[in-house]
């Protein structure tokens, strides 16, 4: 069983095929904004046979541009080739990566923070994303994680038993309000 | 010769289109999937929300698109992507998917000017003859080039502020009209005369365009009238406004004309559809005994069509690109 990891949430393109939960290839491109030059050439040299069982996208938080290329390409694959495709937020990955199954998680974007709230491993409310500023009152007192490294054979283990979506309704999670919306 | 299949791509601002072209001037299918009633509730598009769309939507426009043609994307010869100028999140939508097939079905990528291809919409339902003199004129463009063959471009001249579309849509903003803007001045100036004196762009015998001058007088007189406290005549300043808009290109246009004896005019972009605009370009060129090209209103606005028809001389010649292409917002014809 093999599988293609995408993720491009922030401004860094990751990109591991796995077989069952072992890595293969992986590919780290650091610090690309808008990462349209490396994406496609970044997959191609990790998975160049596209010989993989199902791809596994990171949906968000995180930049708009980012997040939506790399589901872009994902979902594409995933209906081309007829793989399966489970998309996963970054969130959830460091969520079944812990431990502790209490904890609040938060990650910068530059402007600001998105947090996740999760009791008994559960998301208890949708994310949400605070300034700078704001985040630093909400911190106070709080025991809040925001460098989790990720356990990919538990992130594996924990999607094994999630079902594929339908390719066309993959789309990123999108926290930030835009101005037209604020 | 064999028959050559593209399967082309267009997300440059806010439709999401795809079309299958064969030989550069046939079109087998084609979709176009346009947000206009989205962006309409916010007076313009806004590219978060136009990049958003093309992102939910693409794959299922390839779907429709094939299922048209009934053909498969393993039965084109390349795949064509617009990928300048334009909405840069947009653009980046297309592009990445575009690469992503030519991934999957080991194609050649093609990457057209979004320009270009309105100069080539032209070529679906006809043949171009060169030399011609092309006219763009869209909402981020107002260029007058010459062109002696396929991708063989003179520039002659260009506009040193706004485009013609923009100032239609801020004109018509100005006046009271709802996005989208240059239609709804199109229609008003139907009922209007030319009767508020609005002063020449720019006057002069080169072949550059002003709108930023028009629309600010256009601003001014509005708001001098409101002041007074007297009532704008909505239909009569669209139709004043429209009437120099465009006699400004016909002059420049009638002067390329003059100039360079070429005796083949094309209008391009999204401002062509346009109906009195054509209507006196049309004038003009039957003054000279030209002829005239003007696509079909389906080719004038954005469509993949025309991007597949722009393609077809870059496969022929395979001026193909490599998969680390990235899109650019800002480009000129050339």
């Amino acid at each position: 069983m093999k599988t293609l990891y995408i993720d491009t949430h922030l401004f860094d393109i990751d990109i591991i095929l796995f077989e069952d939960d072992k890595i293969i290839k992986r590919e780290i491109v650091k610090d690309k904004k808008y990462n349209s030059t490396y994406l496609m050439p970044t997959i191609m040299k990790v998975c160049p046979n596209k010989d993989f069982d199902e791809i596994i996208v990171v949906n968000g938080p995180g930049s708009f541009t980012g997040v939506r290329l790399g589901i872009t390409i994902a979902k594409t694959l995933a209906y081309t080739l007829n793989k399966v495709i489970k998309p996963v937020s970054y969130f959830d990955m460091q969520n079944y990566s812990l431990e502790s199954s209490n904890h609040i998680l938060s990650m910068n974007d530059g402007n600001g923070y998105f947090i996740a709230e999760y009791e008994n491993h559960k998301l208890i409310k949708p994310l949400y994303y605070l300034s700078n500023k704001d985040y630093s009152e909400f911190a106070k007192n709080k025991d809040i994680k925001t460098d989790v490294s990720i356990d990919f054979a538990k992130v594996l283990l924990h999607l094994k038993n999630v079902s594929g979506v339908n390719p066309h309704s993959v789309k990123p999670l999108y926290i930030k309000l835009i101005g037209v919306e604020q | 010769m064999k028959d050559v299949y593209i399967l082309a791509i267009e997300s440059s601002c806010d439709e999401t289109s795809m079309a299958i072209v064969k030989n550069g001037h046939e079109v087998i299918a084609l979709t176009i999937l346009t947000q206009m009633d989205t962006h309409a509730k916010f007076g313009g598009v806004v590219p978060e929300i136009a990049s958003r769309m093309h992102a939910e939507n693409i794959t299922m426009v390839l779907e429709d698109t094939l299922k048209k043609a009934n053909m498969k994307v393993s039965d084109m010869d390349a795949i064509a992507v617009a990928y300048k100028p334009g909405l840069l999140g947009s653009l980046l939508v297309g592009l990445e998917f575009a690469k992503t097939l030519c991934f999957v079905y080991n194609k050649p990528l093609i990457g057209v000017n979004h320009l270009i291809g309105h100069i080539y919409a032209n070529n679906l339902e006809d043949n171009l003859e060169y030399p011609l003199l092309a006219l763009v004129i869209s909402g981020g463009h107002t260029e007058l080039a010459i062109m002696n063959g396929d991708y063989d471009f003179k520039m002659l001249g260009t506009t040193l502020d706004d485009a013609i579309g923009e100032a239609f849509d801020k004109v018509a903003r100005v006046i009271g009209y709802p996005y989208p803007g240059g239609p709804n001045i199109e229609k008003a100036a139907l009922n209007g005369s030319n009767t508020y004196k609005l002063p020449k762009p720019v006057d002069d015998d080169t072949y550059n365009f002003s709108y930023s001058g028009l629309k600010s007088q256009v601003i001014n007189l509005v708001n001098t009238e409101k002041m007074k406290g007297n009532e704008i005549r909505k239909e009569d300043l669209a139709c004043s406004f429209q009437t120099v808009a465009v006699d400004e290109l016909v002059r420049k246009l009638s002067l390329a004309l003059d100039n360079t004896g070429i005796r083949n005019v094309v209008i391009a972009g999204g401002v062509s559809a346009n109906k009195y605009l054509q209507g006196e370009i049309k004038k003009e060129c039957d003054k000279y005994d030209a002829k005239l090209y003007i696509p079909r209103l389906l080719y004038c606005t954005d469509n993949a069509a025309m991007i597949g028809a722009a393609a077809y001389p870059l496969y022929l010649r395979k001026d193909f690109k490599d998969l680390s292409l990235n899109a650019e917002s800002h480009a000129d014809l050339i």
